[in-house]
């Protein structure tokens, strides 16, 4: 299933590409229609391999694929992810990224890594509150003093 | 070209160079040391920073940290038998035992020894393959430079991990992507859909960053943090002693031209090569049933060759801009940040910074000796730091390094999209190291393919009618079948005929 996904995906930007291609003049459209092509028909590949090797070892008792990395993964997506704790820190990132422009690096990263370490429950406390007040220093020094890149300030601008 | 590699030597001594050279190692050596976090991870986040230097000093920084993560690696393999590398795997079969013996401190000198002897063997290689190698690409034309790309995707598309059609549909799928932005030839925007921050094309360091650091950041925070912290101490010598030298000597030797030659084919990484190498290692012994009890040669055998596959991945990426491992492959993306361009001009208009990064190779292994010898106890202190403190950091340097490189918050986005696309193909068994090469030879693939049909009258017939081109097309037809059931029902076929023909129609 989460190979037909990826396959449909696959095939909805390629289609996508090709019609969009559709409106362009021939030197920029040729690459990008073999492309779209390819990847279809590679899409369908994948899916039609996976669907074979599930076939020839339907009747196994245990398919141990974790010993062979080039087999494809038939276990069931989340099995051994931990959804909620990745789901939480995934949204806590977002948010991160959502409000570091406006609102500036030097208060949205203590606040992220405080928050992620206690979800994480990474370590004691206070060694948390010592990480996410000293690593965003780290970070700023190197980046910014040292070799002089850009970093969202937000309402510290 | 002599005096290119002496411009290159100048380059490589200049003050910021040699400190870049150390900076990149103390960091390789640490991150290699941390378990779960890949060289290829760290050059992507360190990528940004390479912004603010000149390319020479950038390029010098990040191969010395690729070269230092390989011994890294092993630290962790040796102490908390748990490769801080994938290169490192083979190291942890005498590594470990030796350390549990309370010997940690000569597992891990033998281990340094054999990783600067293999490195260095790898630069001198490198010194004097890709520059020959380079010439001959010199010659190259849109055509053939059109072949070495489609070589390079479907090479290191069979041969990385996972099955070829997975590989070719990432690297498809990286190629696809990096169509995205203004087309040079005719001026038009493709598949921006209005967005002006996709003009200039997908930003491939930001894709990179995505694919190697978010994945690694969800494993990390998957597992309740475990209780192996096995050996946390080194307290005895770490050289070894000159008899012990001299009896390691040829199997780090051989070892170190295995990973050399490993290095050399684009997809086989230090993966490969250790257990290559160990295996070489224990076949040529007199001592086979010593290995995996603690045996030094064990340990040497790996650790000559992870290090040696530095500068056998360099040759392909430099020589021909095909890279030999998704390391080099991120390697070259920072290249490319610089506005270096792989592929013939690498030996000819950027000689200086190709020539400075060679030689930075070179002296790379002479720091990470120093750096080792200095640092390797404390870092034993790194292997300690639980995953979930260093998974946050890691979010952290990828927001801050997508942000830095275009002043946009909207490549941060991309990141974290490309990041779980990254996870997704993770989980899959989907090898991204493919798509971060079609996103980089995606440009020059599509560029060399207009000049080329440009040249033959719009007719593909023109990839054929180039004694280079088709060699090189035909290498990648059988690369691709080499790999699938058909590779496998065609040597069948043939094996049968050859065979029926030496017994003759008689039999």
């Amino acid at each position: 299933m989460p190979y037909i996904l990826v396959a449909v995906g696959a095939w909805v930007l390629s289609g996508l590409f090709y019609s969009t291609s559709l409106t362009m003049p021939p030197a920029a459209y040729h690459m990008p229609r073999i492309l779209a092509v390819v990847v279809s028909i590679l899409a369908v590949m994948m899916v039609f391999d996976v669907f074979l090797f599930k076939r020839r070892n339907q009747n196994a008792e245990a398919v141990d694929t974790v010993e062979d990395p080039t087999a494809p993964y038939i276990g069931g997506f989340f099995d051994g992810v931990n959804v909620l704790r990745t789901s939480t820190l995934m949204a806590m990132v977002v948010l991160y990224i959502f409000l570091l422009e406006s609102v500036g690096y030097f208060i949205m990263t203590p606040l992220f890594l405080i928050g992620s370490l206690s979800l994480l429950r990474a370590t004691r406390v206070w060694i948390m509150v010592v990480i996410s007040l000293v690593a965003p220093m780290i970070v700023y020094l190197i980046f910014v003093t040292f070799l002089d890149l850009p970093m969202p300030m937000g309402l510290m601008k | 070209m002599i005096e290119n590699i002496l411009i290159g030597l100048n380059n490589v001594l200049s003050i910021q160079n040699i400190f870049a050279i150390f900076g990149g190692t103390v960091l390789g050596l640490f991150v290699g040391a941390m378990p779960g976090l890949s060289a290829t991870m760290a050059i992507a986040l360190l990528l940004p920073l390479t912004f603010g230097m000149v390319p020479a000093t950038g390029i010098s920084m990040l191969a010395s940290l690729y070269l230092a993560a390989m011994y890294g690696g092993s630290i962790a393999a040796i102490l908390l038998r748990t490769p801080g590398t994938p290169a490192a795997a083979a190291t942890i079969m005498d590594g470990y035992p030796l350390a549990a013996q309370g010997k940690a401190g000569k597992a891990l000198g033998v281990s340094l020894v054999s990783s600067f002897i293999g490195g260095t063997i790898s630069a001198i290689g490198l010194m004097t393959i890709a520059p020959t190698l380079g010439m001959i690409v010199l010659e190259f034309g849109p055509v053939e430079m059109f072949s070495v790309a489609v070589l390079g995707i479907t090479i290191i598309a069979s041969l990385s991990q996972g099955s070829t059609i997975r590989g070719l549909f990432s690297g498809g799928l990286g190629l696809l992507l990096a169509m995205v932005g203004m087309d040079v030839t005719t001026g038009t925007p493709r598949f921006t859909y209005g967005m002006l921050n996709l003009f200039e094309g997908v930003p491939f360091t930001v894709a990179l960053i995505g694919l190697f650091s978010i994945p690694q950041v969800i494993r990390l925070i998957q597992t309740d943090e475990q209780a192996s912290k096995v050996i946390s101490k080194v307290t005895d010598r770490m050289l070894p002693t000159l008899a012990q030298f001299r009896h390691l000597l040829p199997n780090i030797f051989r070892s170190g031209v295995i990973g050399l030659f490993t290095g050399l084919i684009p997809g086989a990484g230090g993966d490969t090569a250790c257990w290559f190498a160990y295996n070489e290692a224990k076949r040529f012994s007199k001592h086979k049933e010593k290995f995996g009890t603690g045996f030094i040669d064990g340990i040497a055998a790996p650790e000559a060759a992870n290090n040696a596959v530095v500068g056998g991945a360099l040759v392909p990426t430099i020589a021909l801009g095909i890279p030999g491992s998704s390391s080099t492959a991120v390697l070259m993306g920072a290249l490319m940040v610089h506005g270096i361009l792989p592929g013939p001009t690498l030996m000819t208009e950027y000689a200086d910074v190709t020539y400075t990064l060679i030689w930075a190779v070179l002296f790379a292994n002479f720091s990470l000796l120093l750096v080792g010898l200095a640092f390797t106890r404390v870092s034993v202190y790194v292997t300690q730091i639980p995953n979930r403190v260093i998974a946050p950091i890691i979010v952290v340097l990828c927001v801050i390094g997508s942000f830095a490189i275009n002043n946009s918050v909207f490549d941060i986005g991309l990141m974290l999209i490309f990041g779980l696309v990254g996870y997704v193909f993770d989980r899959l068994r989907i090898p991204t190291a493919p798509m971060v090469l079609g996103l980089i030879l995606g440009p020059l693939l599509d560029g060399s393919l207009h000049q080329s049909l440009m040249i033959g009258d719009g007719s593909y017939l023109i990839f054929l009618k180039s004694p280079i081109s088709a060699s090189l097309l035909t290498v990648a037809v059988l690369s691709i079948i080499q790999s699938t059931p058909a590779g496998f029902w065609l040597g069948r076929f043939f094996r049968a005929i050859f065979t029926r023909k030496r017994v003759g129609p008689t039999e």
